[in-house]
């Protein structure tokens, strides 16, 4: 399963260029860790712009998972018949 | 430049004649001109000051590793000078490598041989003293290690005798060179056996429950979990991050659930868990690291479980989270069985106000790969300290109000065909509320399991008319509206994420059918949602690991780089894509089947079973109504 002689140059250079985007993205609006660290991650990045991929591996900050929303609509009817409940 | 020779510190073109390594000319310090220091060890002999540039480097890994070993010494409580001494002679062995393949000093053979049997002596003779002694010769001894011991020294032999000059697999000029795999292998050794002569006892205080403490165990469930299931909704659970919590939960699909609610849930949960498990050696390390509580039922031999009240007790009181099944087993029917008092006698054996949350697992089809999950939360209670109950009569109480909290959370129906009905029409009539939107699993489920719950004669109208509905040979669908503009951005995304998508498919094809074929394997559907998640890492994992490792020998450490980035992109491009095509055909397979007619009816009949409209206007309910929905969701 050798792909990388058969991928043209610019397929696998463009997800690496997306994931270095988003790196530094993340880097910038981490709040999490003070403006040293911050610039450190900065200067790793620049100088070795393929490992951008293990920011994400490393970096402690971690997303809390966001409650879905709900159609408010269908919230309300949703509501109506939750009142019903045989108790 | 070397004040000896004149050349550089490093110079890697070889020492000056003919270019091989046996070449030798008067280095520093005495020696065999015929039988030059390393020379057997097939790394070319450079100029410069550093002989054998890889094994002197791989020899400052053994040296590293010594100095790693006199620094862990510092946690061991017994025997930290003998430990600390262990890692002292370690280095010097290292060093000593260092002298003979790179400085090549005047003393190089004897700090070689000396460290090397220093090591070797010390590491015989600590068992050996402590067999003398009538100690225990290697209290840290376990089967893994053993293995780890083993695997590393086979390793280690075939790496010294593939490391030979005269070996087939001597390449002279190459940087990859065995006889280092052999020092460092030597120091993994050194390693190893330190662990078992001197282990270092578990740290009683863990570090915190965040999930930013334990972030890479969060990075893999993540990943997992958004690898196995296409959507996970989930309720609120955000403000679970503090405080003494047990979270209760049904138990439909095994490693499946479990892998659910750690996906969703704020911190990283105590998860109070079968003794079987810690039978088998992975499982059992995986579940140590994740600080999974052995829950003792017998299947192992005992039935004592005080050590695990009084660990779940401890934790809570540091204020962490527990995460329990009480129904105890996993279940193939859509309602809750009996409720254990586990949950219960956890929270009143803590010294602290307790919060007890009750959280229900909804699977579209819990066994299937890619597909939908809901998480809904429900009643939530907190026990005082001072209120905890010490007799069994209000253990029993507690327990009924987890019950009846899971039961409000969790499916409950009267059985499969309920759930299909019930499913189905809470399905249709939610397009019809709204059809701007997907009907996403986790509003399915809330209508759903709120039909399920209606008095007895309104639930039975629901699901008689529902019933009426899929049998007229109408199916659901989801019927979304979509904007010009939601159709040329999707168009964009496809013609991008088309071509990864190919590649997602050479890269994770094999994978995407051994997990698909796990799926359908003829097992219990429980067994089966423990099986899938554990195919699904395995083969995904093997795929990118084997892309990343082609990636890292074509390109080097860029080529490690573009891989990671590159299986990211191309699976979630095939994700998409596969999605994308699976919801069309559904599209398509529906609206071939009229059903207006039939719509109309089941709406009708919904609404006179339960006397709320729907709000559609011209569908059985009254604009008014309607309109009044509008007005108290915009409120």
């Amino acid at each position: 399963m050798n792909i990388w002689d058969r991928m043209p140059e610019w397929m696998i250079v463009l997800p690496a260029v997306v994931v270095w985007v988003a790196a530094v993205v993340d880097v910038v609006r981490d709040r999490t860790v003070g403006p040293d660290t911050r610039l450190l991650w900065g200067i790793y990045l620049v100088l070795f712009p393929p490992l951008a991929p293990v920011r994400f591996l490393l970096r402690r900050k971690v997303v809390d998972p966001r409650p879905t929303e709900i159609d408010p609509l269908r919230e309300v009817y949703i509501d109506r018949i939750e009142a019903l409940r045989a108790d | 430049m070397s004040p000896f020779t004149g050349a550089s510190w490093l110079d890697l073109t070889p020492w000056p004649g003919t270019g091989s390594w046996l070449t030798w000319s008067a280095r520093i310090g005495p020696g065999d001109p015929s039988d030059p220091l390393g020379a057997a060890d097939c790394e070319l002999l450079r100029a410069g000051q550093i002989a054998q540039p890889v094994n002197a480097a791989s020899s400052a890994v053994l040296a590293l590793i010594g100095v790693w070993l006199i620094l862990r010494a510092q946690r061991i409580t017994s025997g930290r000078w003998a430990a600390a001494a262990f890692g002292v002679v370690t280095l010097l062995a290292g060093l000593g490598s260092i002298d003979y393949h790179g400085v090549q000093s005047s003393v190089a053979q004897w700090t070689h041989d000396g460290g090397a049997a220093l090591l070797i002596a010390a590491a015989v003779g600590v068992p050996l003293w402590r067999l003398v002694q009538r100690r225990a010769a290697v209290p840290g001894w376990s089967r893994l290690r053993g293995v780890a011991l083993l695997g590393s020294s086979v390793v280690a032999l075939a790496a010294y005798w593939a490391g030979r000059s005269t070996a087939l697999l001597c390449n002279p000029d190459s940087l990859l060179q065995l006889h280092g795999l052999w020092h460092m292998m030597i120091g993994v050794l050194a390693a190893l056996w330190a662990g078992a002569l001197w282990p270092v006892a578990a740290p009683v205080e863990e570090a915190g429950s965040s999930w930013a403490d334990h972030r890479f165990l969060y990075r893999i469930v993540r990943t997992a979990a958004r690898l196995v299931w296409r959507d996970i909704d989930t309720d609120d659970l955000r403000d679970l991050a503090d405080g003494p919590v047990v979270v209760v939960a049904n138990h439909f699909g095994g490693l499946a659930d479990a892998l659910v609610l750690m996906s969703v849930l704020p911190r990283r949960p105590r998860i109070l868990a079968d003794d079987a498990i810690w039978r088998v050696p992975p499982a059992r390390w995986v579940m140590n690291r994740i600080g999974a509580v052995a829950v003792h039922r017998g299947r192992s031999g005992s039935t004592d479980n005080a050590s695990m009240f009084a660990t779940a007790a401890a934790a809570l009181d540091d204020g962490e989270m527990l995460l329990v099944f009480p129904e105890g087993i996993t279940r193939d029917e859509p309602s809750i069985g009996t409720v254990h008092t586990g949950a219960a006698r956890m929270a009143a054996a803590a010294d602290v106000d307790v919060r007890i949350v009750a959280v229900g697992l909804h699977y579209a089809d819990k066994a299937a790969f890619r597909s939908d999950v809901a998480v809904r939360r429900g009643g939530s209670m907190v026990v005082p300290a001072s209120e905890h109950p010490g007799d069994q009569a209000g253990i029993d109480a507690l327990t009924a109000h987890i019950s009846t909290d899971l039961r409000a959370a969790a499916p409950d129906y009267g059985g499969w065909d309920e759930v299909a009905a019930l499913r189905g029409v809470a399905t249709v009539v939610l397009e019809l509320v709204d059809r701007r939107r997907r009907v996403s699993i986790g509003e399915r489920e809330r209508l759903a399991s709120a039909y399920a719950a209606l008095p007895a004669g309104m639930r039975d109208s629901v699901r008689h008319a529902a019933e009426s509905f899929l049998a007229s040979g109408a199916t659901l669908g989801e019927r979304r509206r979509s904007t010009p503009t939601a159709r040329i951005l999707r168009a964009i995304v496809w013609m991008v994420a088309l071509p990864y998508a190919v590649v997602g498919l050479v890269v994770f094809g094999i994978p995407v059918l051994l997990t698909w074929g796990a799926s359908k394997l003829p097992l219990a559907a429980a067994v089966r949602a423990t099986i899938v998640p554990g195919v699904a890492l395995l083969t995904f994992g093997g795929a990118a690991g084997v892309v990343v490792g082609t990636g890292a020998a074509q390109r080097g450490g860029d080529g490690v780089g573009l891989a990671l980035s590159l299986v990211t992109v191309a699976f979630l491009a095939l994700a998409y894509t596969a999605d994308t095509a699976v919801g069309l055909f559904r599209s398509i397979q529906h609206r071939l089947v009229p059903r207006r007619n039939r719509r109309r009816i089941l709406i009708e009949e919904i609404e006179a079973a339960t006397g709320v409209s729907v709000g559609v206007a011209g569908v059985g309910g009254d604009a008014e109504v309607g309109a009044g929905m509008r007005d108290e969701a915009e409120r």
